[in-house]
């Protein structure tokens, strides 16, 4: 499996990577524009991702908005396969994590604090197990 | 497919953040799956981490810039309910939230106990 941690705040990009050391090729970027990059060139590469761990709450670029990019882009370029949006949050609000979630077209969200446990029960979820 | 999930514990500030846990480490533990040798890695990334929020954070209260406060605190609030830094969570989140009220009332307090429950953290924590 191929996977991209999104988040502004290092520490998260490497709790998550901790996570999923066992799963495969994860990569990171610490912003929505660098998430934006490693996208494209992954699919012009020829090399998806098969999942995107996203912060919601980023400066710039939020995930939100970095997703709805994304889901732009693979209507012309991708058309029949998305990629799974997993969106992380730390918003105290549910009804913002929610609205967040659903505008960003994402699969699922997650609230901090992550565990390993809850990750691997989203991701089987969505099929990516075993990959 | 949409899937939700949840984690307990994370929600409102109820209990004064005196009588919150500093650190519970097995909790950090049941979140990496038992995994020893990564607790003492992210632990020392914590720490490095919130170092770099204190000093940007301690200036924006200063000067009453809700924005920084508010992005701060924010990234503090999610880091530290990683490491099940309760206490030092529950101050950025009362912290944060008045950010968001527009009001640093009471702000340097909070600072100066965000900065305790950090030193506590560490001596707990941290084991050389």
């Amino acid at each position: 499996m191929k996977c991209l941690i999104v988040d502004d705040e290092v520490f998260c990009r490497e709790f998550v990577a901790t996570l999923l050391r066992s799963t495969g090729d994860c990569h990171q970027a610490g912003s929505g524009n660098e998430a934006l990059e490693k996208y494209n060139a992954a699919l012009a590469g020829g090399d998806p991702y098969d999942l995107i761990i996203m912060d919601i709450m980023m400066p710039g670029m939020s995930g939100q908005e970095t997703a709805k990019t994304i889901r732009t882009i693979e209507k012309v370029q991708r058309p029949d396969k998305r990629v799974n949006i997993v969106m992380l949050t730390a918003l105290n609000s549910a009804n913002e994590a929610m609205e967040a979630f659903c505008n960003a077209q994402s699969a699922a969200y997650l609230v901090k604090p992550v565990s390993k446990d809850g990750l691997f029960n989203v991701m089987s979820k969505l099929g990516l197990m075993n990959r | 497919m949409l899937t939700v999930e949840k984690s307990a514990g994370t929600g409102g500030v109820a209990a004064s953040s005196d009588e919150l846990e500093i650190f519970n480490r097995q909790e950090l533990l049941d979140r990496l799956c038992g995994a020893e040798d990564a607790v003492e890695t992210v632990l020392r990334l914590f720490v490095e981490s919130l170092n770099e929020h204190l000093e940007p954070l301690t200036e924006a209260v200063g000067r009453g810039d809700l924005t920084e406060v508010r992005f701060r605190t924010h990234s503090i609030v999610g880091i530290a309910s990683n490491v099940s830094a309760e206490r030092i969570r529950s101050l950025a989140a009362q912290l944060e939230r008045s950010a968001r009220l527009g009001s640093l009332t009471g702000a340097p307090e909070l600072l100066a106990d965000l900065r305790g429950a950090f030193r506590d953290f560490k001596s707990l924590a941290i084991t050389s």
